[in-house]
């Protein structure tokens, strides 16, 4: 599921949440919380009309993202609820309890829901980490991803396009001054 | 086993020939004429080879042997008019997208592609009608004729024009390619650029062998059918040379997909020395708890995200254990081996949790001291990064100061001697609640 999933490039979770939302036709309402002692650091709440996302933000950004992912591979995963109800509670006291529907935390992975759903962000995260690395500028251009690119890149270098065909020996170009490398 | 060498280079070229049918070349009639050629040349080499030969005489229709041979020389024919287009194909690509239906650019490459394939199908013609008139048999592996000079020189005649359409096909792209690496320069793709080149004059000498088969027609009326020993090893070595060249503008992306496999690899082992105090006393960080092996991870990138999750998981979790005096000991700590500057941040958080860990691993946590805050952060949030990258490094140097910073070392034994002060402490109210039972 994390290699078909279409990611936001470069990757927003609130981005990929937005998505999810418009898919499933019901909003997702993001809360960030404080992070509580013997409370998970991030909680999925559903009630009959929306679904809430709650996270510590007091953490890493990094974390943070993890978290929000992770609740958000809860619901790609369709998990239903199995958590008690008192933490959200805590944190939603204008919730009442006969409108939730499910509860999701992340404490440990000894739930099997827990472990899937860590095991989904992370390769989500993994996945998004590895093409905002390669789009970043710099990285790749002129080089070949495979031998199709390299016949492509090859043949392609050369004198840059308009540039009337010299005969051998007839001078030669500045080293560097090509046509750009990652041109096809 | 040698007669078998030509097979592994013709299917060298055969398989090229599917492989490039693929490929996303700007210029659709240069990734043609490379797919001809390399498919043709594969194709050639094939069917020349001495066992395919020796294979059609065994056929109990030993006449279609020569056919076969001559099947084979038109493929090669083939091949060198392909690679010869390649050129022009190439220079029209240069001239860009404006190079399209009746531009000028487009007319005379037009008229050489045509030119090209009027030259073939002269080449193919004569051959075909020197080889008639020469009449040969297939003697063992020697195409033979009669003792008739005009059959002698026929035969020489249908080797010595496929040898130099073949060289003036070669030459052409030969300079194309000279040409295409001097204007490109030094760098990976000059050096792609060379190495083709090599290829071609690789596949120059191979085809310059044959005028040994011209010499030998003309005076002996005999040349060899299937190719020989010295075709295969002038024909591995231009498939080396084209391979070579085509991987030279892959090494950059291999090279940076090792170095960033040794340097994730680096991270996850700098993580080590935390990580496993960490999970020692909270196993249930741990998303696969059987990975105990000190074996290295086979994705370091993915194993080394899930350790950075891992700490910060933990660093949560400790918050509920951060004892209020780890400040005092960290300063009593400090004065005694002053951290440097540069480090005194991570000599802090490295501290902050090396206490709370003690604490945790007893299962206690600390009363309300004195100036004990709510939930003091365990974890530096200015400090932390977006990036997978600067994550790994911000808690890298946490790592290193943890495991080597002697103050925090110091704040870690006196946590331990409260621990341990705790425990006892723990213990006799117990056998003091104990006593009456």
């Amino acid at each position: 599921m994390a290699e078909q999933l279409e990611l936001p490039r470069p990757f927003d979770p609130v981005v990929l949440l937005e998505q999810l939302a418009v898919r499933r036709g019901r909003p997702i309402e993001l809360l960030p919380v404080p992070a509580r002692p013997h409370a998970p650091c991030g909680l999925l709440v559903s009630t009959l009309e929306a679904d809430y996302i709650l996270y510590a933000a007091d953490t890493g950004v990094l974390h943070q993202r993890h978290i929000l992912v992770h609740e958000i591979a809860h619901l790609l995963l369709d998990h239903a609820g199995s958590a008690p109800l008192a933490p959200a509670a805590a944190l939603l006291p204008s919730l009442s309890p006969a409108l939730v529907q499910r509860v999701l935390g992340r404490t440990g992975y000894d739930e099997p829901q827990e472990r899937e759903a860590e095991l989904l962000a992370s390769l989500i995260l993994s996945r998004a980490d590895r093409a905002d690395a390669a789009d970043r500028p710099g990285t790749g251009a002129g080089t070949a991803r495979g031998s199709l690119d390299a016949l492509g890149v090859l043949l392609a270098a050369g004198p840059p396009p308009g540039e009337p065909a010299r005969e051998p020996g007839s001078g030669t170009r500045e080293p560097g001054g090509g046509a750009p490398e990652g041109r096809p | 086993m040698s007669e078998l060498a030509l097979y592994p280079v013709g299917l060298f070229f055969v398989l090229s020939s599917a492989h490039f049918s693929r490929s996303r070349i700007d210029s659709r009639a240069a990734a043609r004429f490379t797919c001809y050629g390399t498919a043709l040349l594969g194709a050639a080499l094939l069917v020349l080879a001495p066992p395919t030969v020796r294979a059609v005489q065994g056929t109990g229709v030993a006449l279609l042997a020569v056919p076969v041979i001559v099947l084979g020389d038109g493929l090669r024919d083939g091949a060198a008019a392909a690679m010869r287009l390649l050129a022009p194909a190439l220079r029209a690509a240069d001239a860009g997208p404006a190079a399209g239906h009746g531009s000028p650019v487009a007319e005379p490459v037009r008229r050489e592609v045509r030119g090209g394939l009027a030259l073939l199908a002269g080449v193919l013609g004569l051959r075909l009608a020197l080889i008639t008139a020469a009449a040969p048999g297939l003697a063992g592996e020697d195409l033979t004729v009669g003792p008739e000079v005009s059959a002698r020189l026929a035969l020489a005649g249908y080797t010595a024009v496929g040898m130099l359409h073949t060289a003036v096909c070669l030459t052409a792209l030969l300079r194309e390619l000279a040409r295409r690496a001097r204007a490109v320069g030094p760098g990976r793709l000059g050096t792609g650029l060379r190495l083709l080149t090599g290829a071609l004059v690789a596949g120059l000498l191979w085809n310059a062998w044959s005028m040994d088969d011209v010499l030998r027609a003309a005076v002996t009326g005999s040349q060899d059918g299937p190719e020989d020993l010295l075709c295969a090893v002038l024909g591995g070595l231009c498939a080396a040379l084209i391979a070579a060249g085509l991987a030279s503008t892959l090494w950059p992306a291999a090279a940076g997909a090792v170095r960033g496999w040794l340097l994730a690899h680096r991270r996850y082992r700098a993580l080590t020395p935390l990580w496993r105090d960490l999970h020692t006393v909270l196993p249930e960080i741990a998303l696969d708890p059987a990975r105990r092996l000190p074996l290295p991870p086979r994705d370091p990138r993915f194993a080394l995200y899930r350790r950075i999750i891992e700490i910060h998981d933990a660093r949560l979790i400790l918050r509920q254990h951060l004892d209020p005096r780890t400040a005092q000991w960290l300063e009593r700590a400090a004065r005694r081996f002053p951290p440097p500057s540069a480090h005194a941040a991570a000599t802090a958080e490295a501290a902050t949790l090396a206490a709370a860990l003690e604490l945790a691993a007893a299962g206690t946590r600390p009363g309300p001291g004195p100036a004990a805050p709510a939930a003091a952060p365990a974890v530096s949030v200015a400090d932390s990064t977006d990036t997978m990258d600067g994550e790994a490094d911000h808690l890298a140097h946490l790592a290193r100061v943890y495991a080597t910073c002697p103050a925090v070392a110091e704040v870690r034994t006196r946590a331990r001697a409260e621990r341990a002060r705790a425990e006892r402490a723990l213990a006799e109210r117990a056998r003091a609640g104990a006593a009456p039972l």
